[in-house]
């Protein structure tokens, strides 16, 4: 049992390896790995390297986070973004693009937003110094709905040049502009899920109900809490940076699920080996499919995503 | 004998409205206690005030001579389970997991479950007859077999008090059976102290040492099941008539329902239907 719970760890590490290199030899440049190594193609390897770190972090997040929120929510819909986070990134980030806002304060911005619109979905929420589940998805769907509504009513009076900031934004991307933000934002997503794994017991029981998480002795108010919070910083540092990807955070906690099991204990550590290198995969597809044009990582990842996840989806049904 | 459980004056419910109204009594290490009650009468929401689910708003409960809202909430699941009426199981766990589960007020975060534990969560499997479900998915097992897991995993938990909600209003007959049978030994064998929520009167009343009568957030009577089962209780509280009888086999009250016998308590109500509808 346990032993094979490991070992499909470690095929997932192995794809992962796999992936990283797949994603650093991979480029409009055709240069081998030998020689991607070499002194004068250090640039290129860097610039590769930078994105495919980018790509593992920003898919284990939101693979991670996607995994705890449905546990937590018990709702097999619930995604990173469904709690508001990457509108009001979104929105955080398109209103210091108004205010002329550049380089690395509009990733700050951005994250500044994120913050404020989980502040606000949970003070909606809160009742009695606890957070019902349902009321939290209500109002996180509310405050998105309005942060969207804000967006596209500021797109539509701003200038052709934020638009095109504000497209980026939605359809996602990977690149790295600065590597300070990738530093940053690799030690916020890390210990996020260190610190989510604290808890992996506590999202087993809760993921059977709230009540009987209480009678297995855990003071589920506070934890859910903590992990709100949690999801909230990991989403909200990846918006901030590489803007909304989607399907990630909601179909690959499923699909692994679906390989490992549901026990949080295997199933944190594999979602962050499986979901980093398949957005790996999706960007180094995305970036080499038609060059020098990027295909954007969210067409990547649900055209890559849905037709694996069907298929393991009738496997597991038969 | 100690008390395992002191209720002083207890009121509490959801939010601002009061569910439960002044509810005293005290629970016996040994005992086997039924709450009965129609429906909306506070019996779970009591149950979930007695399992740290909800805060009474006035009154104490003493687990132990402890206050309850004191204890560490982990402490006390190691001395105290409950089973669901119905749990629901959103991923395919396996009845290992679930059971293992039964485990984690005794071990601390991240520690790693050790033979111990093992041993502990297969004679839980062995004592509800359903080891050879061990690697059976949870949501493909009988509303029977499930119910089984989870009482598997609330002795898992090592209980010296174990509460259930309503256990087997979901099973046939002859799973119902199966579970009381168990609770019975538990209780007898084991001195397990049980505190468990029924609707069946005549399975109450066969069970049970001792009855409460909740109704309308009150409690209305607590004595042995002959004193609670009487015709005049049961009639005021549940607006039906019936007839009270001992019961052939064990001599215990056995409630029999007359059809028909909710019209006279609610003559206008059918009288309306009969004549204004029809």
């Amino acid at each position: 049992m346990k032993i094979k719970d490991i070992n499909k760890n470690v095929l997932l590490f192995v794809i992962l390896i796999i992936m990283i290199l797949f994603g650093l030899y991979m480029g409009s440049a055709d240069i081998s790995l030998t020689e991607l190594l070499s002194v004068e193609n250090r640039q290129i390897l860097y610039l590769r390297l930078a994105r495919v770190v980018l790509a593992l972090i920003a898919g284990a997040g939101l693979g991670v986070s996607g995994v705890t929120l449905q546990a937590v929510l018990r709702n097999p819909l619930a995604e990173p973004y469904l709690l508001g986070v990457s509108s009001g990134a979104g929105l955080g980030a398109v209103t210091a693009m108004i205010f002329g806002i550049t380089g690395i304060y509009l990733p700050a911005a951005a994250f500044a937003g994120a913050i404020i619109s989980m502040l606000l979905v949970y003070n909606i929420a809160k009742d009695n110094g606890r957070v019902p589940v349902q009321s939290l998805i209500l109002s996180g769907v509310i405050v998105a709905v309005t942060f969207s509504g804000i967006i596209v009513f500021l797109s539509s009076v701003s200038s052709r040049k934020i638009l095109h900031g504000i497209m980026w934004w939605l359809l996602g991307s990977l690149q790295v502009y600065d590597i300070r933000l990738l530093v940053v934002v690799s030690a916020v997503v890390i210990i996020g899920i260190i610190l989510i794994y604290f808890f992996n017991r506590d999202l087993d029981a809760v993921s059977t109900g709230e009540e009987e998480a209480v009678h297995m002795g855990i003071e589920i108010d506070k934890v859910k809490i903590i992990l709100f919070v949690l999801t909230s910083l990991i989403t909200g540092a990846i918006v901030s940076v590489s803007g909304v990807i989607g399907f990630t955070g909601l179909i690959i906690p499923h699909m692994l699920r679906l390989i490992i099991g549901p026990r949080h204990k295997i199933l944190i550590p594999g979602t962050f080996l499986g979901a980093g290198a398949f957005l790996i995969f999706c960007d180094t597809l995305s970036r080499c499919l038609f060059p020098p044009v990027e295909v954007p990582i969210g067409v990547m990842t649900s055209i890559v995503g849905a037709p694996v996840f069907i298929f393991l989806l009738r496997r597991a049904n038969r | 004998m100690d008390k395992i459980l002191n209720v002083n004056n207890i009121s509490g419910g959801y939010g601002k409205t009061n569910v439960l109204h002044d509810i005293s009594f005290s629970v016996e290490e040994g005992d086997f206690l039924g709450i009965i009650g129609p429906n909306g009468s506070g019996k779970s929401t009591l149950l979930r005030l007695l399992t740290r689910v909800l805060k009474p708003d006035k009154g104490r409960i003493f687990f132990k001579n402890q206050n309850l809202t004191e204890i560490d909430l982990k402490a006390l699941f190691r001395k105290v389970a409950f089973v669901a009426q119905d749990t629901q199981f959103n991923f395919a766990f396996n009845v290992w997991d679930i059971v293992l589960m039964g485990r984690i007020p005794h071990l601390r975060r991240l520690q790693v479950e050790k033979e111990h534990d093992f041993l502990i969560a297969e004679k839980a499997l062995n004592m509800t007859d359903s080891i050879h479900l061990k690697y059976k998915r949870i949501d493909k097992l009988s509303a029977g077999e499930k119910q089984r897991v989870i009482i598997s995993r609330a002795l898992a938990q090592e209980p010296r008090l174990l509460f259930l909600d309503e256990p087997v209003s979901h099973l046939d007959i002859g799973h119902q059976m199966q579970v009381l049978d168990l609770l019975r030994v538990l209780n007898k064998e084991k001195s397990l102290t049980i505190i468990m929520v029924l609707h069946d009167l005549n399975m109450a009343g066969e069970y049970c040492d001792r009855l409460l009568l909740l109704n309308k957030g009150k409690l209305i009577v607590n004595g042995f099941p002959s004193e609670v089962l009487n015709k005049y209780n049961i009639e005021s509280v549940y607006k039906t008539k019936v007839l009270v009888k001992k019961s052939p086999v064990s001599k215990q009250p056995y409630t029999y329902l007359i059809p028909g016998g909710s019209i006279k308590n609610n003559r206008g109500l059918y009288e309306n239907i009969i004549n204004k509808t029809w």
